[in-house]
Order: C-alpha cells, then structure tokens, then sequence
C-alpha cells in the first residue's frame, strides 16, 4: 500500500515539472511593455494619452481664484481658496499636486521610453519628445504658480525614490526654461492640422516659456520668446472683420480649431460632441439655480470707457442704470459680461414686466427655479454658447489655454518692466486687440498727459483681455496684489436692480452689494497654497511653506 | 460522500481491529450455526451505517457492515449480537429464528459525536484538533433571508456577519472570520462541496446541508495560499439510501420593510433654517418673507410645493415569495437529491424597476459500482436576475441619496403633469419611475464530479473534478426624462440627453482538478494512522464585453440596433490567474485519547512573479480527550467528554487585487479628441511589484469541548491570536509617485480574541427545548506598517490601534457668547474673538464647537490635535437562538448582537447646509441660536465645515441588540395529514428584524455604521410560510 503512495507522490512530482507553464498567466487584455514603445503608432498612442492633462474647464474655473469672479456655491473650493479661510487639509490643494505629477510622470514613461523605438525616424520622434516635454513643463509652471518650491521629478520614479527633499522654485523654473526652448527647437513650427490637430507645435514650448518667463519675473527671457512665438507668423489674432462680436465668437463653438477660422490658439483643450464635453455654458447661466460663475463689480469696474479713460475719470461713465454701466465702455465688456437686452439663456430675469425668456433685462437674485439667480447683479457671457445653456454638460467649445493675444500682453508687459517699451511695441501688441475690437488705441503719451500709470494699464488690459480664461490668480500673485483677496467680495449697486429682487441682500454703506465678507489675506502665508498635509504627512522632508 | 466515506473509514478500522483480534479464536467451538444477514440503518436519516460492528456477543466474533450497511455473520441460533458504531447507543439484538436482521442504531445525541465537514475530508467533532464550526442548513434556510452569507450572522462563534445592503437579489453580507486579519480584501476563501469557487449569496439556502467554519491554523491551513482569512465550507444535501421517495414542498410569503428611515423638515422650516444658515455664514438669505409665505399657504404648488421625498421615494412595501421542491430518495447503491427553488423579491423603491428572481436546480446523485468505486455528481444550475433604476441605487449621486437632499420646494409633479424640477437635482421620483433601468441577469452552471476508488481497506484514491461557469449580462438603459415647465410648457430640463442603451456581457470559467491518495489504518488496535497527499490546480479566466449606443428613437424598445449608428461604442477586458497545490495531512491517534494532526501545502500562484510564486504552509496540532483517562472517571457523571486542542500553523492571502500586479502593462486610457475625432490613447497601467509575495499569517488557537450533563450541555470556549505578516497593500505613498500605489508587503496586524459557543438541549414532557449561544470577542491591533508611513483621514491605519480606526478632534461643547470677546461696534466678520483655542482658517462664532487643545499650542489644527476616538470593528458579537417544542407547536428566537462598535454618520445623512446637497431633518430644530444655548447640535452656518469634521460628538455608538427572527409553528397532527397522504403539514409565520435596541443615529441601521446615507436599507421582514412533505 505505502508503495502506492509513494508511486502517487512521484506522478504528482513528475506533473508538477510542468508547473511553470500552467503558472505563467500572461495579462489578456494588457500589452505588456516589454512589446510595446516599438512602432510609431505605439508612440503616437502614448503621446495621445498625455493631451489628457491640459487643463480643461478648469482653466475657467481658476479664475475664480482672484477677484474676477466668484462661485455661488459656499464649498467650492476655487471659492474658499480665494476667500483665505482655508486649511492645509482643502481638497483641491491636494488634488492640484496629484493630478499634477500624474501627468509629469505620463511625460516622464513617455520620454523614458520613446527612443526604444529605433526603427521610427528621428524626426518623428524628436517632435513627440518636443510635445511630451511641453506638456511636463506645463504641469510644473501650475506646481511652482501653487507651491512654490516643488520635488523636481523628471523620470519614472520607483516607490523606493519618493521621499526627496522640494526642489527650489528656481531651479523648477530653471527646468521648464531650458525645456521649454529644447522642446521649441525639437518640434515643427505650423500648427498641427488634419489628424493631428491639437496636438502641440513649437509655438506651445515658446508661448508657455514666455509666460513662464513673465511669471518668474525674467523678464528678458519673457520678451525673447514670445518675441520667437510672434516672428513665427503661424499665428494671428481672431478677426472676422465683425469687431462686435469677434471676441466673442472667438470662444464659442466659431472659435473651435476644427471649424478652421481660429489661428489664434496655440493650445487648446478640445471638445467634440458626444465623445468630450463640458458644462460651462450651463453652469455659467444656469436657468433654474444660482449662477456658477458671478462677475464681481472689481471686474466690471476695470473695464475703461470708451474715450480710454477709467471709470473714476471718464466723464462717459454713467451709473444712472444698470444699463448704462455697458454704454461708453471697451466693447469686449459686453462680449464678456452679459449686457441688458443681449441674448442669454438663463430665461426668467428679474423683471416681471419681460415676457421673452431669451432676451435678459434686469439681474435676478430671488431663487423661484424658474431664471438663472446671479449673487453679484452680473452674469458672464464669454465662453458661453446660449443653446447649451439648456442642456447638461454638452457644450463643446474648445477651452483656449493659450492663445496668441496672451502673448502679445506678455510681450508688452516684459518690454515694460525691462524699461524698453515703445508705442510701436504697444502698437504690435496691445492696440492689435483693440482695434480687433474696435477700442480706442492705447498712447503711451495719452496715458501720460491724463496721469494714468503706464503698468496699470498695461496690466489692466491684460486682465480685461483674458478675464475668465483663468490667469488672473496667477497675475495678482506674481504682482503681489494679494491684498485685494482680502476685500469683501462686492456686486453690483442695489439700487439698480428692482427692488423686490434685493430685499434680503447686504449692502456696504456706498451702496454696493456685498457678496462675501470675512475674508482674509496673509502675507506671505497666502501667496502660496500649503504643501498639502496628507503629503506632508507621508514625507515629512518636503517641508510647509512659510506661514502655513 | 465525504462525510460517508470517513465513517465508512472509521468503521472499517475499527471493525479491522476487532476482526485481528479474534481471528486467533478457533472457529470450530462453534457449532449448530447459521447465517444471518442484515442490514444497520440511522434511526433518524434512515441511511445506512457504513463499518459498524456486528459481534457475536458469546463468542466475540466480529464482523463490520459494508458501505451499504449490510453485514453477513454465522451464528448459532440462541446469540446475540451486538452492533455498535461510533456516534451510536449500542444495541444488543437475541437472532433466534431470524435469518435476516434490520438494526436501527439511535444517535447518541453527544454534539461531540457529530461529523463535521474539514477541508478534503470529514471528521468526527471528538476527533478535530482545530477550530471548526458547523451549523446546519436547516438553521439557515429557516429565516426568509434570501442569501446564505445573511443567513450565518449570528450562528456562529468568531463568524461576523454585516448586511450592510438590502437591495433586492444583491443583500448578501459581508463575512469576516476572526476579525479583520489584513489591510486588504479580509473575506474568507468559500468551498463548496470541494470546489473553491462561487458565491455563496446566490446559493438556495434549501439546497445547503451544513456550512462550516475554520477558523485556525490546523483547519485551514490545508488552503494554503488562501486560507488566511479563513474557509467557509458549504456541503449541499445529498440523498438518503432510504428506499421511500420524499417529496418535500416548502414555500412562503411575505413583505419587507425599511428598518429606519430619516425625517426631514417640510418646506416653510426648510426655507427658514436655510436663510439662518446663510445669514450665519455671512451670506445673503435665500428667500424672502413673501415666499416663505407662499410656502406656508400653498399657493404655488409648482415653485413652492412642500414634498416628504423620503416618503414619496420609499412605498409601503415589498412582497417576497419563495418556494422549494425537493425529492429524495435512493436504495443501497445509489442516492439522489432534486431540487427546484423560486425565489421572487420586489423592492420597497416607488416604481417598479426594483425587484429580483432566481431559479435554482440542483441534483446530486451518488452510487457505488462493484462495492469499490464511489461516484457523486452534483450539477447546479442557478439562474438569477436582479434590476434597479439605472442611476446606482447605493451610489451618492443615486435616487435614495438625491431623496435625502432635494428640496421640499420641488413638487413631484408639476400641475401640467411634468414631472417636478426644482434645479440642482434631479427628480428622484422620476429617475425612479421613468428613468430607465440596470437589469442584471446571470446564469451560473456548477458540475462537480468526484470518485472514490478503494484499493484496499485502508488505501482509497480519491478524484474531483469542478467547474463553474459563469454568464452574465448588464443592460443599462439610461432614458431621457423631459421636465416640462408648468408656466411655459417648454421643456426646462432633461437629464440622460441622449438616452444611452449599454449592455455589458461577464463570463467566467472557473475549473478545479485534484487527484487525492488516502491511507488509513490501525495498529495494535490502539494506533490510529490516517494520511493523505494530493495535487490541485485550479484556473480562473475571465472575460467581459461592453457596448452601447446612444439617440434612442423610442424608449419601449431597448435593443441595440435601434440606436444610433454614430459613436457605437464597445469595450472588452480580461482577466486570468491560475494556482498549483500539493498538500496534505497526517492524522495519528492513540486510544482516540491522544489526537495528533499535521498539514502542508506547497502553492504556486500565478498572480506572483515566478521567482517568488511558491511557498510551503504548515500547520500541526493536538488534542487530549482527558474525559477518556482513568483518573477522571469519578467526574463522568457530570462531564460526559472533554477535549483539550490546541493548534499553531501558518496560511497565506494572494488576494493582491490585480493578477499582474507584478508585471508593468501597458492599458488603454482616454484623452482628448485630437483630430477632431475620438481618439485612443495608451499608458502605463500603474507601477509593477516584481517582489510582491502572498501575506502570510501565524495562527495559534486552543481550545476546550465539553459535554456535561448527559449531553444536555455542551461547551466550547477557544482563544487565539492571529498574526499576519508582509500584509498585501496598495499603501498610500507620496503622490509625486504620479500613479496609483503598488500592492507592497507591507506591515503586520495582530487579531486576539475568543470564541464561546454554548448548547444545552432537554425535554419535560412534551416540552422539548433546545439552546444556542455564542459570543466572541476579537482585538484587532495593527503590529507594524512595514515602514511605510501612517494612513491619516477620518480612519486611520496607526501602529498599536485597530485597522481603520476613528481619528477625530476630541469636541468638549458649544461656544457660548462667553467665549468671547465681543466688539459690538465691529463688522460681523471681525465682531468675535475666541478665548479658547480654534483653527484661524474658521472665523468662529457663539454655537460653534470648542475642540480639545490636545498639544497645548493654543490653536486647533488637523495635525496635532485629533487623536484615535474609536474603531469600527464590532467586539463582543454574538447569538442566541431558542428552539421550543410543544407538541404539535414549535418556536424559534433569534436574537443577535454587537456588544462594542462605533459609527460615523457623515455627509448630507448627519449635517445640515454643509453644500448645496444636505437638508435639514428634524432633529437639526435643535441647533444652537442665542436663545437656545443648551442646543445639541452647533449653530447653522452654510457651508462652514469646522463643525463637522469627526470629533467624539459626531461618533456614533454602533453597539446594538436586535430580534433577528421570531418564527412560530404549528405541525398538524398525523391523524389530519395522513388523510392527505402527507408525512408532515407545518405552517408558520416569522418576523425577521422584528426589533432593534441601540443608541445609533436613528435613522439609519446600526450594521451600517460608517454611511452618508443614501442606500438601499437593511429590510424588516413578516412571512407566512407552508412546509410539506409526501413519502
């Protein structure tokens, strides 16, 4: 019997030689990496996947970070973060740092990997590297915009490599400089068209580098290359020869690279019906709740008459109705913030005598579900496209995150601060978007017989130029304005809105409705966001940022 | 099969011993002889009694019965025999003239004497070294409880039970045996009849003869690789060798019930408590005095409408019905079991999209060819179908949650019929109603064929063969609901635009072959030798297929080719993993006093990189039944057995969650539309471990089993600690990692703890009782963390506490004006300064919560001043169930417990006006304002979180007592029934969750204790019920 047993034990030894075989379990719906990074299809499919990391949508929701506009809704978190009242446990300062290294190590699996496709053309892949170094160098001027200093990581850590000490905030910008203009020297110099259109070109690498630059305060590296990017003459401002609408157009469906007229964007997020879409339209106009997206009176303020002049010395400015803040004003205020008697698609408004749900008239502040409710007395009408106010999230209008008339303000403020700016310079530049839009031209001689402060002005074009395109946190940091954060967030004035729609609402003494109270800016402690504390907590080498 | 060929075994040994004993007894003193034939059947199965003994009492000659029972033995005519068999009372038969005998042997009716089912065996309960727990199929099919895994909370000592859902077709409860022994997936590997696979929630609970538990290292450790959390051993029922067909009918009827529900506020407080909220969180009011005076008077019933939703979401309620067929019967060579069970739930959801239905066929035959080879072949067949709305019942964003937040403002309906919108969420009613569907239907095959070849009397070869094959089918129709304006009649709103048909197809092939040697035998008939050695492998693929279309031209009729062709969208992926085993076990006994057992098994698992894929797991152990020894007889009367086990082993987990977590894949991601067209994208799918190895976990247990009294009561306490080493984890590292976290071996967590079980059993008279209690105990400490730093959030994974711990501010009471500093000529943003300390990100007022400075530093921050303030992990669970009898009456009670656990009610479930999704409930009348200074709950200020972030105020006590079941009935007396020709007539009614005492958050279940609510929940349940049987 025992003899049984052990001719049993010898089969089952004898079965168990084949036993790697029947272990060996490759992934049935995987590549396995060892195969892939071969052909130039497969590198053309890694690259696709790292387009997924420009920032949406969410290029216009950061705007709400400074004092162009502000979320009805209390626990936003863009809201709370420029209301000051936030600790190093908020959501989004979080999520920003991860998102953000996720797609740094997409590019840096990318670029660790591509050149293993030797039988592809150097050619070929020198403007995929290009492309995957320019999206890198993106994700790192949001981490220093956000941190400050940041781990610098530029290849595929293992898990053993991830407790380094925060590289400083010059050496990141540093980086994204010498990678931004190796990435320009590696890639083509026309938009890429056709089945690849969106995918990035030179101009990306040099108009990201000029912002860079510009936000790092180097100034002369900011004027070299947006100076580059201009000299390409690929691109040209938006300009249907239609001054009253063009700007406007420019960020609706019109606008979209696909439909050909744009040669204005460098990057874009894009859209397409049914496959990626967003809902900024909706949110912007919601018909049945309360705005997403309310213009603050710091805003709409900024916005100079006609005659080029500031409110506070233009005798067109008038504030006898809420109609006659839009008269006399730089036209891209109405192309911006909804004027009365423009279309819209937020229905009811607050004026029970208007009958027509698609002409807006008055503000609406009483929540009835029945109109779009605004808490400022404003509603934004760029990057608003009215029929997909109805419907949830189907917008597709391209997200501009970097366009050629950034690059021009970025030229002529760098010309600026380096002392060297010329009326041809702001001829090239700022009166380019001006006359696109039919505004009286900037005169550096103007500006100074009416005493008005030639880097105000420049900076307010910029500000009214790309409001709700989500720089404008990102200027008031780097220009230490910070203490404007800290201001009560105010509307429009209340007696220019029916009075029934007001009867609940806080007003200050001038007047104005206030929004939001209590806010708070620290110097320096607000100027950065807090290293988030689960991070801080699972490495505590990197260090918290000062006053925080 | 199993459990009868072990018996088989023992007697044969047994009947061996005896038989080498008196062979040396010369035959001839015999004489006027004769040959008796008979036959030794159990009194209550009526099955046959495989090797017991049959021995001349005169002449002590001997012989055992054979595997049908039946004996063959010369005697002379004035013998007697006398036929024992372990289990039974012996019995003492006079031949005289009869040539052929029928023995009926009575059960001994000692608990320790009852077989229970091990791993690739069976053993006698006196027998078992390890800790193993069985309960009977007939204590879990008697609840209307629809899933087995529901069924065993409560049954089962150091067996924790948590139904957590009651969604209907999908409520099965999640099993933890012996606490929480990894960071990971700590459900326990579930066998059934052999094969390790399936589940166990879809299983008809009329179909299950036992479940068994083991709980240690020496039951389990025979799993090897995935033994660590535990096995669940689920044996089916089989026929009787009884000639007579049984024919049995079961059915009932009934309704379900929500248990808890919460109470939110109508529509005039709603808008008032908002306004304070906004005004308290400097924010402009929301509505005017004239629309709350709409509200008030009802003149708007389309803007200002005043909805219950949790009333409107939830109706009366569910019926359920059930009905089983069985058939039974056999001879002495074949056996067979038929079953056929329907089971039909609706859903207490408004609508009629929830509801469940499942078919369940089973048939087992098993049969003895040429006396030698033993076959069982059982194939089940299980078709099953559940749906529910299309948006996720149980998911944030789904019906039941939106139910809990949307304003009472919103009408149903509006006055033109439309369905109500109110903005910001969408109808819950209409989703439900109109919305569409999630139908999922599955068919599961099981065929598990095995043979017994015995060689010899002690030496048997022993073959499985498993499959179970999966198919299943998702359809998702996502219709597109129109909301149409009652001042316009324009549609206003439309949610799911454009209706979206998916339909997702899931096969799995799950296949098990082992081959099995088996020696067993005695020696010098007090040395008891059993072993085994065998091979396994097993092999899981599986594979699913999705695709869907959009542009629906009419909702009536889901089928994919009628929507769009554009953007046809499809999707696949699949999966594999393999494992190969060689184990077995030595068991060795001395006078069946001195009980030894060894295990091992040798795995290979394919989810690990090749150099680290095999590993050995041991596990030896022992026992002493002391009852047996000499010295202890002046104690006999009152303990009628008792045992001392004790047992050490290891086991391990390879449940990484991902079959190539060690290999770096390449997967297919999404991306932007570059080319103005849908665009395909790939990635790197996570970083790869090519160390990573299965965890493995150290077990010690020892345990004591008594039976007292005659075997009315019986005891069993056992204590253990389980520790588990290079636990498997994805541990949450820095995230400039840029990907998801690799499981690593990271760690170590210790469970202490012990188990009670208690029976006792007596009649008077006609009253027969019969009780069972358990109790257990677990502590749950994590050991290390391998060097990775701290899990920090509401729970948290610390050195020295229990996994997942509550980690929260310690809340000492309201501010009062007193706590401050007030400067009333100040703005109200600057008006109060705190004397106490807060955190400056939160400007603070009177009626805010003063949290506990624990470092001292005079301000509150999320790093330093929170600490552990409670575990999760329920202590102190246990059972009791009370069987009474009197004549033709029997009731049961059911009442189940945790002594020990904490909850945290989060979200829109506890808080109001934290986000625009979180409604008052009545409870939130009781806020703090100046006026209301002793107030429970803080000031209302919208969207201000200070107030709740865990602290020891928001903690729940999820410790609670409940009336699981109640079931009382009456068998009709045989007098009545056998006019009908039937054996038995019992009808009953029972009560499941019939009462609940616990000091939890009232509107919702304790056995949910970490929620925001927004589930389908926990059901009360009422049947009536009919048992019948023909034979």
């Amino acid at each position: 019997m025992k003899k049984f047993t052990y001719i049993f034990a010898l089969v089952l030894l004898g079965s168990s030689s084949c036993k790697k075989e029947f272990l060996d379990r490759t992934p049935l719906s995987a590549i396995s990496d060892e195969t892939f990074w071969t052909t130039e299809e497969q590198l053309v499919l890694g690259i696709n996947g790292l387009y997924a990391n420009i920032k949406a949508s969410n290029t216009v929701a950061l705007d709400q970070l400074g004092d162009n506009s502000i979320n009805s809704t209390t626990t936003d978190n863009y809201r709370i973060l420029s209301s000051g009242n936030y600790n190093v446990e908020l959501g989004t300062v979080n999520s920003e740092w991860t998102s953000q290294y996720a797609g740094i190590r997409q590019c840096n699996v990318f670029l660790a990997n591509y050149q293993r496709a030797t039988a592809v053309s150097e050619t070929v892949k020198s403007q995929m590297a290009g492309e995957a170094k320019t999206i890198r160098a993106y994700m790192y001027m949001n981490l220093v915009s956000f941190f400050g200093d940041v781990p610098l990581i530029i290849k595929p850590l293992n898990i053993d490599e991830l407790n380094g000490p925060r590289n400083s905030k010059k050496e990141v910008v540093d980086f994204i400089l010498t990678e931004l203009q190796e990435a320009a020297d590696m890639m083509q110099a026309a938009p890429q068209t056709g089945t690849t259109l969106g995918r990035l070109s030179k101009g990306a690498a040099l108009g990201l580098r000029a912002r860079a630059a510009l936000f790092d305060g180097r100034w002369a590296e900011a004027e070299k290359s947006a100076k580059a990017l201009m000299d390409l003459n690929v691109y040209s401002l938006y300009s249907t020869g239609k001054p009253a609408s063009d700007y406007y157009d420019f960020f609706t469906y019109a606008g979209k690279l696909s439909r050909g007229a744009n040669k204005e964007t460098i990057i874009a997020r894009l859209h397409l019906l049914d496959i990626s879409m967003h809902n900024i339209s909706r949110e912007t106009q919601v018909p049945d709740q309360s705005s997403r997206y309310n213009p603050t009176k710091s805003l709409v303020d900024a916005y100079l008459c006609t005659d080029g002049l500031p409110i506070d010395k233009s005798p067109l400015y008038s504030e006898a109705s809420y109609a006659s803040l839009w008269q006399n004003r730089d036209p891209r205020m109405r192309m911006t913030i909804l004027a009365p008697n423009s279309a819209w698609g937020g229905r009811r408004d607050g004026n029970p005598a208007n009958t027509n749900p698609a002409i807006f008239t008055a503000p609406k502040f009483v929540l009835d579900r029945q109109g779009s409710v605004t808490i400022t007395g404003y509603y934004f009408t760029k990057y608003v496209e009215i029929p997909s106010v109805a419907l949830v999230s189907r917008d597709e209008n391209d997200i501009h995150v970097l366009r050629l008339g950034e690059v021009l303000l970025t030229y002529a403020e760098a010309k600026l601060e380096q002392g060297t700016l010329t009326q041809a310079d702001v001829d090239l530049t700022i009166n380019k978007l001006r006359d696109r839009v039919g505004m009286k031209r900037m005169i550096l001689t103007e500006l100074a017989a009416n005493g008005l402060d030639v880097r105000t002005e420049i900076r307010r074009e910029r500000r009214v130029e790309l409001a709700r395109e989500g720089q404008r946190w990102f200027d008031m940091m780097r220009w230490k304005q910070g203490a404007l954060l800290a201001a009560d967030v105010k509307g429009v004035k209340k007696s220019l809105v029916p009075a029934a729609q007001v009867t609940n609402i806080a007003a200050d003494a001038q007047g104005y409705i206030v929004v939001q109270t209590g806010r708070q800016f620290v110097d320096p402690k607000h100027y950065l966001w807090p290293v988030p504390l689960i991070q801080l907590q699972r490495n505590p080498n990197l260090g918290q940022n000062p006053g925080w | 099969m199993e459990k009868r060929l072990l018996t088989l075994i023992l007697r044969t040994i047994k009947n061996a011993a005896l038989l080498i004993l008196f062979a040396a007894v010369p035959a001839t003193l015999f004489a006027q002889t004769k040959t008796v034939t008979g036959v030794v059947l159990d009194q209550q199965t009526k099955e046959s009694i495989p090797g017991a003994t049959v021995t001349v009492i005169s002449t002590k000659k001997g012989v055992a019965t054979d595997v049908s029972g039946r004996f063959s033995i010369t005697v002379a005519d004035n013998d007697q025999l006398l036929i024992s068999s372990i289990g039974y009372k012996d019995q003492t038969i006079t031949v005289g003239t009869q040539t052929n005998i029928t023995v009926i042997l009575g059960n001994t009716q000692t608990d320790l004497n009852d077989v229970v089912v091990v791993g690739y065996g069976t053993q006698k309960k006196v027998n078992v070294t390890g800790a193993v727990s069985q309960v009977a199929g007939s204590e879990l099919s008697r609840r209307p409880v629809t899933s087995v895994g529901s069924a065993l909370q409560g049954q089962l000592p150091g067996v924790t039970v948590r139904v957590q859902r009651g969604l209907p077709g999908n409520n099965g409860g999640e099993i933890r045996i012996r606490g929480i022994g990894t960071l990971n997936d700590a459900s326990p590997l579930l066998v059934i009849d052999g094969v390790p696979s399936g589940d166990i929630n879809i299983l008809n609970p009329e179909d299950i003869e036992s479940v068994s538990v083991l709980k240690d290292a020496a039951a389990s450790s025979i799993y090897g690789v995935r033994g660590a959390n535990g096995v669940i051993l689920v044996t089916t029922k089989k026929g009787s060798n009884n000639p007579e067909p049984s024919l049995n009918y079961n059915t009932y009827f009934g309704f379900q019930k929500p248990i808890a529900l919460p109470k939110y506020l109508g529509s005039v407080q709603f808008m008032e408590l908002l306004n304070e909220a906004r005004i308290n969180a400097g924010l402009n009011a929301t509505y005017t005095p004239a629309q709350i005076e709409v509200a008030r008077n009802g003149s708007d019933p389309n803007f200002f409408a005043n909805t219950d939703w949790i009333d409107e979401i939830y109706k009366g309620n569910a019926p359920q019905q059930n009905h089983n067929l069985n058939l039974s019967g056999g001879s002495s060579k074949v056996n067979y079991y038929l079953s056929y069970g329907y089971l039909k739930e609706g859903g207490f959801i408004t609508g009629d999209v929830y509801g469940a239905k499942r078919h369940t066929i089973r048939a087992r035959v098993s049969t003895t060819v040429l006396d030698r080879l033993n076959i069982d072949a059982t194939v089940g067949y299980i078709d099953r179908a559940y749906s529910e709305s299309n948006e996720s019942t149980n998911s944030s964003a789904g019906p039941l949650s939106v139910a809990q937040y949307i304003s009472p403002l919103v009408p149903v309906r509006f006055t033109n019929g439309s369905w109500g919108y109110g903005g910001g969420s969408r109808n819950p009613i209409a989703v439900v109603t109109d919305g569409g569907y999630n139908d999922f239907s599955s068919q599961e095959l099981t065929a598990n064929l095995q043979a017994t070849l015995n060689i010899t009397k002690s030496f048997r070869f022993r073959g499985q063969y498993g499959l179970v094959r999966s198919n299943s089918l998702r359809e998702i129709f996502s219709k597109t609901i129109d909301y149409v304006s009652p001042v316009t009649n324009a549609v206003i709103y439309q949610t799911n635009f454009p209706n979206r048909l998916s339909n997702a197809d899931y096969t799995n092939v799950y296949q098990v072959a082992n081959a099995l040697a088996e020696y067993e035998n005695t020696f010098a008939k007090k040395h008891y030798l059993k072993a085994f050695l065998a091979v396994q492998t097993e092999e899981n693929i599986s594979k699913n297929f999705d695709a869907y279309r959009t542009y629906f031209p009419t909702q009536d009729v889901a089928s994919l080719p009628l929507g769009s062709a554009d953007n046809q969208f499809n999707g696949a992926s699949a999966g594999q993993n393999a494992l190969q085993s060689l184990f077995g076990r030595v068991n060795y006994s001395f006078k069946q006093r001195y009980l030894l057992e060894g295990n091992f098994r040798y795995d290979g698992s394919s989810r690990f990189a090749p150099d680290v894929r095999w590993n050995t797991f041991l596990s030896g152990s022992a026992g002493w039944v002391f009852s047996e020894e000499e010295f202890f007889s002046p104690l006999k009367d009152i303990i009628d057995l008792g045992k001392i086990r004790v047992s050490y082993g290891n086991q391990g987990n390879d449940k990484v969650g991902n079959d190539y977590a060690f290999l770096r894949t390449i997967g297919s991601v999404g991306t932007m539309p570059i080319g103005n067209t849908n665009t395909s994208a790939y990635r790197e799918s996570g970083v790869p471990n090519a160390l990573l190895t299965w965890e493995s976990v150290t077990k010690q247990n020892v345990g004591i089993d008594l039976s007292m009294f005659r075997n009315r009561l019986g005891i069993t306490a056992e204590y253990y600690i389980n520790n588990t080493n290079d636990i498997l984890l994805a541990v949450p590292l820095p995230d400039v990692l840029g990907t998801g976290y690799p499981p690593q071996n990271a760690g170590k967590v210790q469970n202490k703890g012990w188990d009670l079980a208690l029976t006792y059993r007596d009649r008077i008279k006609d009253f027969t009782y019969n009780l069972s209690a358990n109790l257990s105990d677990v502590r749950n400490k994590v050991v290390s963390l391998g060097g990775t730093p701290p899990t920090f959030g509401d729970q948290v994974r610390f050195v020295g506490e229990p996994i997942d711990s509550f980690y929260g501010f310690v809340a000492e009471r309201l501010a009062q004006e007193s706590d401050f500093t007030i400067n009333p000529n100040n703005p109200v943003a600057t008006r109060y300064t705190p004397n106490f300390p807060f955190d400056s990100s939160f400007p603070m007022r009177p009626g805010d919560v003063i949290y506990k400075d624990l470092n001292g530093d005079g301000r509150i921050t999320a790093d330093a001043d929170r600490q552990i303030i409670g575990s999760p992990i329920p202590r102190y669970t246990y059972g009791f169930t009370g069987n009474f009898g009197y004549k033709g009456f029997d009731l049961t009670v059911f009442l189940q417990g945790v002594g020990k656990a904490n909850g945290y009610v989060t979200g829109a479930a506890r808080y109001a006006f934290i986000n625009d999704a979180s409604s008052p409930q009545e409870f939130h009348l009781d806020r703090w304002t100046p006026e209301n200074t002793g107030a429970s709950y803080p000031r209302l200020a919208y969207g201000f979180s200070y107030n709740q972030r865990l602290s020891t105020k928001w903690l729940e006590d999820a410790s609670y007592f409940r009336v699981k079941n109640i079931q009382l009935g009456y068998t009709l007396p045989k007098a009545i029934t056998e006019k009908w020709r039937a054996g038995r007539l019992r009808v009953y009614a029972s009560a499941d969750n019939l009462f609940t005492a616990t000091n939890f958050f009232y509107g919702y279940d304790p056995e949910t204790p970490v929620t925001a609510g927004g589930f389908y929940p926990v059901p009360r349940t009422f049947i009536l019920g009919l048992n019948l049987n023909f034979r």
